[in-house]
């Protein structure tokens, strides 16, 4: 409630003409296309930034459904064939050692964070359009929130890349990073573009826009 | 920014501009990532889509150890393909694996694909299939480049390594035995002791007399099989005690565990086997070897020989041997009646055998009329028989042989006879070893053997009793003490001083002779001269005594060479050293002169009696001068012997100097001992004599 009514009462710098510099915070009127002070880039608050995140996100779905399917690591080790384990066999394989809080890491890392960031990143882009059940202050709540916690998906990418270059013991162990692992990677770039391209602004914005 | 002041508090609302709605500018460029990210995921999944094998089923009787995702197919130890599920035929009789083969082998895969699942083995052959025990189980393939026909749905698997699958990799054959004996599946085919092959698929034939195995022999082995090549089985070992002595035969330690079966190709003229040709499994070699004479396709010749005697132990197979070399064997036993003289009939034994023409010495090709003739020209001049005779090293095994007896009553082949020609047979040389061995035990059991023991132990004892007789052990320390009394006596002084003494007589002798001569009393030189004559005699008495006496003194010597010689030599030594220091000593220097002295005495006394001229005491003289001549005899007797004895004496005295030196503390007890020595001198001369009078009581020691 006590959010509701900040936003109530906040200007914002679109209502009052001007546009906010995203690199240093800076207001300029509308249509200057430097920061006077940082000299960053000021876009103007549009659709096409919209676009952006649905596409870097859209990006980024793709890959990562292939990264799912493929194999993340190649494991060879001496007594048996040559495993490949995809991400969510990885994580069966973990239970099914008893390793129940690695596999919650790597389940989290590799699996909710990047599912609920691709939501994430869907509601915030859907609530701009349609009329939002939620406020204003939650989406950028939500923003927040996966953009900081975006960047741990890389955990797994960056586990398979410690391990395929520590364990690599010839004969008696090898791992390789399967073709998972870089679509992976990609996929959490991708997202991770998604949500900076996600302007905070609109959140605001939209609310205030009709009235202005 | 606006810079007048009335304007209101409200931000001015600058002009937007409003670029045209194009296509490019209502569509963000960011839209080309993910169409690129489709594009190339939809590419990979194509491709692997495109890239998947294509799926065959395999039938195995059971799947032991594959692993849906993990087991491979390997086709020459390569991944072709993987285990994608592991099920079952419809009828649960069998387990269906189905197997994802990579693309690129698909086309090669025909209906002689075979597949079978890789497991180690550990055999007594070897150990097989280790890979998989660090890879796990495997599924194998093999086909090849022809095509033969359509793959079937389902392969049947087989279940074990199949051999000689590529064409040209080794030969099949198939052996047949009465039995299987100690053979078991896998066991090697050995050639010449080198394992070439295996066998295979042991199993009873189809009328259950016998069994088959099949066996696999390996190219470039497989060039030495022909049509007459001979196996045998090499299983465990082969004990054989033949006229050789025993032979002790085992092949490979695997052959012993698993059995074995081994070939050769001893004749030539085989035709090149063909798959799956028959060969007969011989027990031995021996047999096997044997076996070439045994052809069927040989002529051989049947015989018979009538037996008179009971004759145990030949048996069918026994050979039939011709100046030791065997040309037959025994084809059969059996019983016949013969008309005897007095009318009757007289059951005999019958013995049949055959003859080969070839092993006979005869031109290859020969046949039954010729062997009759040759047989019946042997039997009629060169007194040819048959005859049963032992074999073995004891004697235990029989052969017919046939040989020629001088004087034997005159015989023919009977050729008309039946069922068999009949060699006349004379009787037979069966060597009884029982019998041997008895006559001589018999033999030994009649020697003196107790009277001889009984002689031989008393002569032990008697010689034991000798040996042990205080006396006998006391034998060689008497001679030694004889020797030094011997030595003693000859190192008295007086003796050594004589010499001088007696030269100094014999001049004064001379002189005075001559004096006699010249004083010319003529008269009464005549019975002066018959003195001189008598003591002349008297001398030559005596010094006829002393070639006596140094034969004794030389038995001595030899009794004393075979004493002891250690002892003998250092008392001898010791001996040496004293008159050494007794002949050094300054008595002995003035003995000489005290004897030169008072023979200068006698000399002047005989100068005066010469001055004095008294004829008249001449006689007086002369008698003195012969005692003192017979003393000079009795000393010169002793004489040679005595510079012998210094002689030696100074030979010694060197050597032992030599080994001495001059050690004061040896030279004072020397000339302790020395005095010791005379004053003994008396009583080793009375043993001189005892044994100059009885030698023998030394021996025996009375």
């Amino acid at each position: 409630m006590d959010r509701a009514r900040h936003s109530e009462e906040a200007l914002t710098a679109r209502a009052a003409g001007l546009v906010g510099c995203r690199a240093c915070g800076c207001v300029s009127p509308v249509g200057t296309a430097t920061c006077r002070r940082c000299g960053a880039r000021l876009d103007p608050v549009h659709a096409l930034s919209l676009q952006r995140v649905w596409a870097w996100m859209l990006a980024g779905l793709i890959c990562y459904i292939p990264a799912n399917l493929y194999p993340m690591l190649r494991t060879a080790t001496v007594g048996s064939t040559p495993a490949e384990n995809t991400i969510l066999g990885g994580v069966v394989e973990l239970v099914h050692a008893g390793e129940w809080a690695i596999a919650l890491i790597v389940f989290s890392a590799s699996v909710l964070v990047p599912i609920g960031k691709f939501i994430a990143i869907a509601v915030l882009a859907l609530s701009l359009r349609a009329h939002a059940t939620l406020s204003s202050h939650r989406r950028h709540r939500l923003l927040e929130i996966m953009e900081f916690i975006g960047r741990w998906s890389m955990v797994d990418v960056f586990v398979v890349a410690i391990l395929s270059s520590l364990v690599q013991l010839g004969f008696v162990v090898q791992i390789h990073p399967g073709p998972a692992a870089a679509l992976f990677a990609l996929s959490v770039a991708f997202t991770m573009l998604a949500a900076q391209s996600f302007d905070p602004r609109l959140i605001w914005e939209k609310d205030q826009g009709p009235q202005a | 920014m606006n810079d007048d002041p009335d304007l209101p508090l409200t931000p001015a609302r600058p002009d937007q501009t409003v670029s045209a709605p194009g296509l490019m500018s209502r569509i963000s460029v960011v839209w080309v990532v993910p169409l690129v990210a489709l594009v190339v995921s939809l590419g990979v999944a194509w491709k692997t889509f495109q890239d998947r094998g294509v799926p065959i089923q395999i039938a195995f009787s059971d799947a032991a150890g594959l692993v849906p995702g993990q087991s491979v197919l390997k086709y020459r130890q390569v991944v072709v393909g993987k285990v994608e599920k592991v099920g079952f035929t419809n009828d649960l009789t069998a387990t269906l694996v189905t197997v994802r083969l990579d693309k690129e082998m698909a086309p090669y895969i025909d209906k002689d694909a075979r597949f079978w699942v890789v497991q180690p083995q550990i055999g007594f052959s070897g150990i097989s299939g280790l890979d998989t025990v660090l890879s796990g189980v495997f599924i194998e393939g093999l086909w090849d480049k022809t095509f033969t026909g359509p793959a079937p749905a389902v392969f049947t698997g087989l279940n074990r390594e199949p051999l000689g699958a590529p064409p040209g990799s080794g030969s099949w054959v198939r052996l047949t035995a009465p039995d299987g004996g100690s053979l078991i599946e896998g066991a090697p085919v050995l050639y010449r002791g080198i394992t070439v092959g295996q066998l295979r698929d042991l199993r009873v034939n189809e009328t259950g007399d016998g069994v088959v195995i099949d066996a696999f022999i390996k190219a470039p082995y497989d060039k030495r099989l022909t049509t007459s090549s001979l196996f045998w089985n090499t299983s465990g070992f082969s004990v054989s005690l033949g006229p050789s002595g025993v032979k002790l035969n085992v092949r490979s330690l695997s052959s012993l565990i698993q059995g074995g079966v081994e070939f050769d190709t001893p004749v030539s003229g085989g035709q090149p086997v063909r798959r799956g040709e028959a060969f007969a499994l011989f027990d031995d070699e021996t047999t096997a070897r044997d076996s070439i004479f045994a052809d069927t396709t040989e002529t051989r010749v049947a015989l018979s020989i009538y037996l008179d005697g009971s004759v145990r132990g030949l048996k069918t197979g026994d050979p039939v041997n011709l100046s030791g070399v065997k040309v037959g064997e025994i084809t059969s036993i059996g019983i016949d009646t013969l008309p005897a003289p007095g009318g009757s009939q007289s059951v005999v034994q019958r013995v049949d055998f055959a003859v080969t023409p070839e092993r006979l010495g005869l031109a290859a090709g020969a046949d039954r009329a010729d062997v009759l003739a040759f047989l019946s020209d042997e039997v009629a001049q060169k007194n040819l028989r048959a005859r049963v005779a032992s074999a073995g090293l004891l004697g235990g095994s029989l052969v017919v042989d046939l040989v020629s007896v001088e004087n034997a009553p005159p015989a023919l082949l009977e050729i008309d006879a039946k069922p068999n020609p009949v060699i006349p047979s004379t009787a037979p040389e069966i060597s009884d070893f029982t019998a041997s061995a008895e006559g001589v035990i018999t033999r030994l059991n009649a020697l003196p053997i107790e009277q001889v023991m009984d002689s031989a132990i008393s002569l032990l004892d008697s010689t034991t009793k000798l040996i042990g007789q205080d006396d006998t052990q006391k034998a060689p320390g008497a001679l030694l003490a004889l020797i030094a009394d011997a030595r003693g006596v000859i190192a008295a002084p007086d003796l050594q001083a004589a010499p001088a003494a007696l030269r100094g007589a014999l001049e004064e002798t001379q002189k005075f002779m001559a004096d006699l001569n010249s004083a010319g009393t003529v008269g009464s030189v005549g019975g002066a001269m018959d003195r001189a004559s008598a003591a002349a005699d008297a001398v030559t008495a005596s010094v006829e005594g002393v070639p006596r006496l140094v034969e004794t003194l030389t038995g001595l010597g030899e009794k004393a060479n075979a004493l002891p010689l250690d002892e003998i030599t250092r008392n001898a030594a010791d001996l040496t050293a004293t008159l050494n220091r007794l002949a050094g000593s300054e008595e002995m220097a003035a003995l000489p002169a005290a004897l030169s002295q008072s023979l200068d005495a006698l000399s002047v006394m005989l100068k005066d009696l010469q001055a004095g001229g008294a004829t008249g005491n001449l006689n007086e003289t002369l008698g003195s001068a012969r005692k003192a001549a017979d003393a000079v005899a009795e000393a010169s007797a002793r004489l040679p012997q005595l510079s012998e004895k210094l002689e030696a004496t100074i030979r010694d005295l060197d050597g032992v100097l030599a080994s001495y030196g001059a050690r004061s503390d040896f030279n004072t007890e020397t000339v302790a001992t020395l005095r010791q020595l005379r004053t003994t001198a008396a009583s080793f001369d009375t043993l001189v004599r005892m044994l100059q009078r009885n030698p023998q009581s030394l021996i025996l020691g009375r």
